[in-house]
């Protein structure tokens, strides 16, 4: 019975796609410069507000650098900045004639607050910052060589931070979008029209979290939404729908994490060699993204072919030896596409002998970090490879030393971590949005997420 | 058994010196190309972990390449190996270089797998992409692009260029920059603040007008109005600090028809300094009323002696206004927003250089004639690389600059000029 009303739902949103296909005039004239006002409607399957990559902080608050559409760090809040003693000092230049969306003025004792708030919650890999003139200071034990693409994420993103601000939970940044409410479930934003970088084109954003793919597609068919994330497994058939999606170069790397620590260097090893990567790309991620057995996509190295990901139950079997290993717990972080894959592994694992029980992520996404094997999307910053891989290391718990000069340190570099086995790669997936026929000139941040800041509506006045 | 290193058959004696014969001969008839660079650098990386001696070489490309650029790849590449001592063989070698000729999404990236027995080694080289020829290719008038000014991401957008015989300016939010003219192209000489002034718009817009002497400038940006005086000695002018700049916040309409030379056809628009457009108000009046606009030029009427105006609106529509009254062009589907006009010594006399579109990542001009009320494209586009975000007619007539932002948050000031078949 359930299965007949989805096949139901999915017929009606077939036609009404076709229908608002039909419907929609085609365009007359010619494409003109962005046009300013309007509302922006989104729909998204998680919360725009988690930590740390809900799409509702970038568009409120900004970092001492970002990331260009390529990957490559520029100049934000921070207008420059240079390291001294071997990468354990950097001083980052603030940009002046910047205000917050309270119009407290930003400076240098503002930054030093946010970021000093921000490692309460996050690993901070320095020692102190302070302030100097409108400076900020970063001196550290160890070097960072990575720091100007750190202070790009959103773990970084500079807030305003006051007693009264913190206890009424307020979000105060410099970005080009304030905090106006959330009302049941949707997030409310207004355009700054204050913003250091211009007002941007649209009056304002409504965010409405926690919406099924199905009825996010449903109410973008329908008009009621403009823009809609897509899952990378289910790309294929939204293009098969007539759907207008965009897609971005892989910008997150599936991976299984291993844990217990008394697998043997033999047995992590025989686990590489079992998965089946391209069942799991064909069938469950319908052919989106790249099958990969290096930490960084082709699209950012240009050696990923070096890795072999060539599934090898007999050499897998081999390097198990006859051992019989303990019984394996596999977590999965996520939903959907990343729990079917994690079933296939576990089936894959159980071909080259060992036990695996799938466990389901408890509330709020919790994963015991007892687990044996983690099964995990991974942030990967297109850019220079050398900050790409620092900050994947960073996130698999290494710590980055020295910087990478050239192409053949960073294959080494990545060749000496994956040949311990602690981390086995399998797809490097992309991120997708649909959008209406209103959105003009949809583009993608180097995280793969829309720049919404410069879209205009085709309808605004 | 016979040690073929030590002595060589009388046949292989003869294929060695004709291959040493061939490698004398090589530099001089091996004109440098794109891959000779890369090709000895990755060869002499692979000798060094080989040493002399046979290998069997295998090459695969993996990039964008073109098929028929691989045969001589693997040329030059085995041409190199010789330089080295290394020779190629067939299968029968031990030892296996496999060389992949790789990219990633900004350079290239060539790999050299080593096989020697059981044990491999990588050698590998990189090196930035050929760049790609601009130039426009179909019949008709050849448009030509030369990049003149490169700005950093940390100085915001440019709004505006002008481009003289010996100096040039560009425009940013808050400041003027003076270029002089060297060997090596336009370089800074020196920047002049135009006071506080914070980004109001996304898409900022700004003119740069020079007298016909060429000694004063007028500058507006939305809601300022500059003007810059050369001093009197033009020895002393050549200097950046010689040019005296007062500003004032102004409202006054903007000169939008700079390349008519008759003043009583000279017209001003008023600006909407909040958003990206025109308002339509003119004066003096044209004697019509216009809706608000983008761009607005000034062409020869195919009948008359007034010029006509030509402006794109901002639902997309691109309007002539012929005596009192708007009309359509047709032909004008594929126009963007910001239009200029061109005075090559060829066709109808003028053409007009337009954008392709407003926000097109890959954004590119291409010219057309009006030879009545309709446009006929008389050039094939051409790639500008990022998003024309302001086309302006030289003084002379004879090119254009195009302002083009980049997806890096570059800035990039382009001198387009269109070339007679």
């Amino acid at each position: 019975m359930l299965r007949r009303s989805a096949l139901s739902l999915q017929l009606l949103s077939k036609f009404l796609v076709l229908c608002a296909l039909v419907i929609i005039p085609s365009s007359s004239h010619a494409r003109t410069r962005p046009h300013y006002g309007g509302m922006l409607r989104v729909e998204v399957e998680g919360d725009p507000l988690q930590k740390p990559n809900g799409i509702a902080w970038r568009l409120m608050l900004d970092g001492l650098t970002r990331a260009d559409s390529q990957g490559v760090i520029q100049p934000s809040l921070a207008l420059r900045w240079s390291s001294e003693d071997n990468n354990h000092r950097w001083q980052f230049w603030l940009r002046s004639k910047v205000s917050f969306h309270d119009s407290r003025p930003f400076n240098a004792l503002a930054v030093v607050t946010s970021l000093e708030e921000s490692c309460r919650t996050t690993t901070c890999p320095w020692a102190a910052v302070h302030v100097l003139g409108q400076s900020v200071v970063f001196t550290s034990d160890n070097p960072i060589p990575d720091l100007p693409a750190l202070l790009s994420e959103d773990d970084f993103l500079i807030r305003q931070i006051s007693a009264p601000d913190k206890e009424a939970g307020s979000i105060i940044g410099t970005g080009p979008f304030r905090l106006k409410n959330t009302v049941g479930g949707t997030l409310q934003l207004d355009a700054n029209d204050d913003c250091w970088q211009g007002r941007p084109f649209v009056d304002g954003i409504e965010i409405t979290s926690h919406r099924a793919e199905r009825d996010e597609w449903m109410d973008l068919s329908l008009g009621k939404t403009d823009l809609v994330e897509v899952r990378a497994s289910d790309i294929r058939q939204a293009r098969q729908q007539r759907l207008n999606v965009v897609v971005s170069p892989p910008v997150t790397l599936l991976a299984i994490e291993i844990h217990n620590s008394e697998l043997t260097p033999q047995l992590r090893a025989s686990l590489a060699a079992a998965v089946d990567r391209a069942t799991l790309y064909q069938v469950i991620f319908q052919k989106q993204g790249e099958i990969t057995a290096s930490l960084l996509p082709s699209s950012i190295s240009g050696y990923g072919f070096l890795f072999s990901s060539d599934r090898d139950l007999p050499h897998a079997l081999a390097l198990r030896g006859g051992v019989s290993p303990p019984p394996l717990s596999l977590a999965y972080d996520g939903t959907g596409p990343i729990q079917l894959a994690a079933e296939r592994l576990a089936l894959n694992l159980h071909d080259a002998g060992f036990l695996v029980h799938v466990i389901a992520p408890g509330p709020n996404g919790f994963i015991s970090p007892r687990t044996d094997l983690i099964l995990r999307p991974l942030s990967v910053l297109p850019g220079n490879p050398s900050d790409a891989i620092d900050g994947l290391l960073r996130r698999l718990g290494q710590n980055p030393s020295e910087p990478i000069s050239d192409a053949e340190s960073s294959y080494k570099k990545e060749r000496d971590f994956l040949d311990q086995h602690t981390v086995i790669p399998l797809l490097d997936l992309p991120r997708a949005w649909a959008s209406s026929e209103r959105i003009r000139d949809l583009h993608l941040t180097a995280e793969g997420v829309p720049d919404f800041a410069n879209i205009s509506l085709g309808d605004a006045q | 058994m016979m040690d073929k290193r030590t002595n060589p058959p009388k046949r292989q004696r003869l294929h060695l010196v004709c291959m040493t014969l061939a490698l004398l001969a090589a530099p001089c008839a091996r004109a440098a190309g794109p891959w000779d660079q890369p090709t000895a650098q990755l060869a002499a990386k692979i000798a060094e972990i080989l040493g002399a001696g046979q290998v069997q070489l295998v090459l695969t490309n993996r990039s964008s390449i073109a098929p028929s650029e691989i045969a001589p790849i693997r040329h030059l590449i085995e041409q190199d190996l010789h330089t080295h001592g290394v020779g190629i063989s067939g299968s029968e070698s031990a030892n296996l270089v496999r060389i992949t000729l790789s990219e990633n999404s900004r350079e290239r990236i060539w790999v050299a797998e080593i096989v020697e027995g059981n044990q491999a080694q990588v050698a590998m080289i990189h090196f930035e992409r050929e760049p790609i020829s601009a130039k426009s290719t179909e019949t008709g008038l050849i448009l030509e692009k030369k990049r003149l000014w490169t700005s950093k991401p940390q100085d915001g957008p440019i709004l505006a260029a002008l481009e003289t015989s010996d100096q040039a300016f560009v425009l940013e939010l808050d400041q003027i920059v003076f270029l002089n003219r060297t060997p090596a192209g336009w370089q800074e000489q020196n920047r002049w603040n135009l006071g506080q002034v914070r980004a109001q718009s996304r898409d900022p817009r700004g003119l740069i007008i020079a007298a016909p002497d060429g000694n004063s400038l007028t500058i507006v940006t939305p809601g300022r109005q500059c003007t810059a005086n050369r001093a009197a000695s033009p020895e002393l002018a050549k200097a950046a600090d010689e040019w005296k700049i007062s500003c004032q916040e102004s409202d006054d309409p903007w000169p939008v028809t700079t390349n008519v030379a008759a003043a009583s056809s000279k017209l001003n628009a008023f600006y909407n300094a909040s958003r990206n457009y025109f308002t339509g108000v003119l004066t003096p009046n044209p004697g019509a009323d216009l809706p608000p606009f983008y761009s607005l030029i000034a062409i020869p009427h195919p009948t008359d002696d007034r010029p006509a105006l030509l402006l794109t609106g901002l639902n997309g529509t691109v309007q002539m206004m012929d005596g009192d009254s708007l009309k359509p062009v047709a032909g004008t589907r594929d126009w963007g927003s910001d239009i200029a006009s061109l005075h090559p010594n060829c066709g109808f006399g003028t053409q007009i250089l337009t954008s392709a579109s407003g926000e097109a990542e890959n954004d590119s001009l291409r010219a057309f004639e009006m030879p009545s009320q309709e446009a006929v494209a008389v050039s094939a586009p051409l790639d500008m690389g990022g998003t024309i975000t302001s086309l302006s007619t030289s003084p002379d007539g004879a090119s254009a600059l195009a302002i083009i932002r980049k997806s890096t948050m570059e800035y990039e000031v382009d001198r387009v000029t269109a070339l007679c078949p």
